[in-house]
């Protein structure tokens, strides 16, 4: 009896303790997954405006409707104006949109692919869920929201063109030149100083996010669009080159000579 | 006058003798000795310490199941976390002396290494909630000996709620009042030094067992007094039967007996000789 009674109390004192040891080990992530996106779900609830699924903060009134009149304003002129050379067409596919404000910590609601997204004036579009984060500012400015809102759905008609693949320079590039970015305004702008056109060239994607993203994003644009006013034939012979999934033809520009000084005279007359 | 703690327990005498082994003055020793090695560890090899410290990443992704016990040794050097390893160590050897010459050595080493092993499931779970919960804050790996202290301490109040104690070694109090307050000052203090899981699931874990355990003594303690009742009910059964059977033998003989009826004296037999041997035991 004695020792039935010890095996007993031992099991009860074990059974608990390796159970939830295993249920936390095969469970504890996707729970705590669980538990943040259903709260994040609940905290910014989903208001659904054509292609474009909304969440905005709880208590906010206006700020889907405004976000989803500017999607798609931009999407309609953005295909009006690039559907031929851009090939870029209207979303077949629900895109996901979600404005934060300010003091959401991301991670508590599992939107990992929006911690890049910090300052209010940048949007950020991510291929894999299909979803656009922007930040407010405390203080909601609706011009730099819709800029964000602008910028990240550009990189999103770019990927639905068949960006995935594309160098960096060139998808930046390509999103200022959907938003209607002006070399001269680009050129104007204060920050830190130009990227060379090789370190252009050869940026990986985590340039156009450091603390040089600014400079990277602004010499982006205005390479693609000063290869557009001086090589037109060579770039878009590249771009359909990419579109057709062709081999990448890398060197097409900086086999040319005379490249570097064309970019600094070309810099120069957009003042 | 409420008396002191000393003045009271029947194994001070016995507590005290330098060369009386016991189980809690080990604990004490290692724990102190986790201290020493923590300061050289947290010097010379970081990388070491992270493999006793308890964190779910480890001990639950990758069941380094160690850690559920080790992480209760080290510990931390700071200056805000030696006063809660002087106040464990003091509770250690004053009540979790006496609790171990109470309830044996087996069972207090179960309640202090179970109570560790709560306390770390109990800040796993914090770890994964947590950032959750609270984004802010930060639910890193836990190193504290809180857990088995709180255990131990909270089994102590339930064993003997009205003995006398002197908190914070001054402050004469009941052992169930000055462990309440202990546990709240724990506790508060236990979130902002990390260990709040810990300290959770160490009470958790002791106030469990403490209820637990006496419902399973007493369920045995029913069903061996059921199965002795069934025995004598079935002895008297038994010996009603067999006086009619002997009638029968002594008018008419054996070999008038059923087949039924000599199986009922065998029956007999054996319940008579099963109670011969209960009264030798």
């Amino acid at each position: 009896m004695t020792d039935r009674r010890t095996s007993l109390k031992a099991a009860a004192l074990l059974a608990p303790l390796v159970l939830s040891v295993l249920a936390l080990h095969a469970w504890g992530d996707s729970f705590s997954g669980g538990l943040g996106r259903a709260l994040g779900n609940w905290q910014y609830p989903q208001r659904d405006h054509a292609m474009f699924q909304i969440r905005v903060p709880r208590r906010s009134d206006d700020v889907d409707k405004f976000a989803a009149q500017a999607l798609r304003e931009f999407v309609d002129e953005a295909v009006k104006l690039h559907a031929r050379d851009l090939k870029v067409k209207a979303p077949t596919q629900p895109i996901k949109v979600v404005i934060l404000d300010p003091d959401t910590d991301v991670r508590r609601y599992r939107w990992t692919a929006a911690e890049p997204v910090v300052n209010g004036n940048e949007g950020l579009f991510d291929p894999v869920g299909r979803t656009i984060y922007v930040r407010m500012e405390p203080k909601l400015q609706q011009d730099a929201v819709i800029a964000a809102l602008r910028q990240a759905a550009a990189r999103a008609l770019l990927y639905d063109a068949g960006a995935a693949g594309w160098s960096p320079w060139l998808i930046e590039g390509l999103v200022g030149r959907l938003e209607g970015a002006k070399p001269s305004a680009l050129r104007g702008l204060p920050g830190s100083e130009l990227p060379t056109l090789s370190e252009l060239f050869s940026a990986r994607p985590a340039e156009f996010q450091g603390i040089h993203a600014s400079a990277y994003t602004r010499g982006a644009k205005l390479l693609v669009a000063f290869l557009q006013d001086t090589r037109a034939v060579d770039f878009w012979s590249y771009y359909e080159a990419l579109r057709e999934g062709l081999p990448h033809p890398d060197s097409v520009f900086s086999k040319s000579d005379a490249l570097e000084s064309d970019w600094v005279l070309w810099l120069q007359a957009q003042k | 006058m409420m008396p002191a703690w000393e003045d009271v327990s029947p194994y001070t005498e016995q507590r005290t003798r330098a060369h009386r082994f016991s189980w809690t003055n080990l604990l004490i020793i290692l724990n102190l000795t986790g201290f020493v090695v923590t300061g050289f560890l947290l010097k010379s090899n970081p990388t070491w310490l992270a493999w006793l410290e308890f964190d779910k990443a480890t001990a639950i992704e990758k069941l380094h199941v160690w850690q559920f016990v080790t992480y209760s040794f080290v510990q931390l050097t700071e200056w805000m976390y030696i006063p809660w390893l002087v106040l464990g160590i003091y509770v250690l050897y004053t009540i979790g002396n006496e609790l171990e010459a109470e309830i044996g050595s087996v069972r207090f080493l179960t309640i202090y290494f179970a109570c560790a092993a709560y306390g770390a499931v109990a800040h796993a779970v914090l770890q994964y909630l947590g950032p959750v919960i609270a984004p802010g804050a930060s639910f890193g790996p836990a190193a504290t000996l809180c857990a088995p202290v709180l255990g131990i301490a909270q089994t102590a109040a339930f064993t003997w709620p009205r003995r006398p104690v002197l908190f914070f070694f001054f402050l004469p109090m009941r052992l169930r009042t000055a462990l309440i307050a202990l546990g709240l000052l724990w506790l508060g203090f236990a979130f902002w030094l990390k260990g709040l899981g810990p300290s959770v699931g160490g009470i958790l874990a002791a106030t469990a067992i403490a209820l637990v355990e006496p419902r399973i003594n007493r369920s045995f303690e029913r069903a061996a007094m059921r199965h002795e009742r069934d025995q004598f009910l079935e002895e008297v059964d038994v010996r009603r039967r067999t006086d009619a059977i002997l009638d029968k033998i002594s008018r008419e003989g054996m070999a008038s007996l059923t087949r039924a009826e000599r199986k009922t004296l065998k029956l007999a037999s054996r319940i008579l000789n099963r109670g011969k041997g209960r009264a030798n035991d």
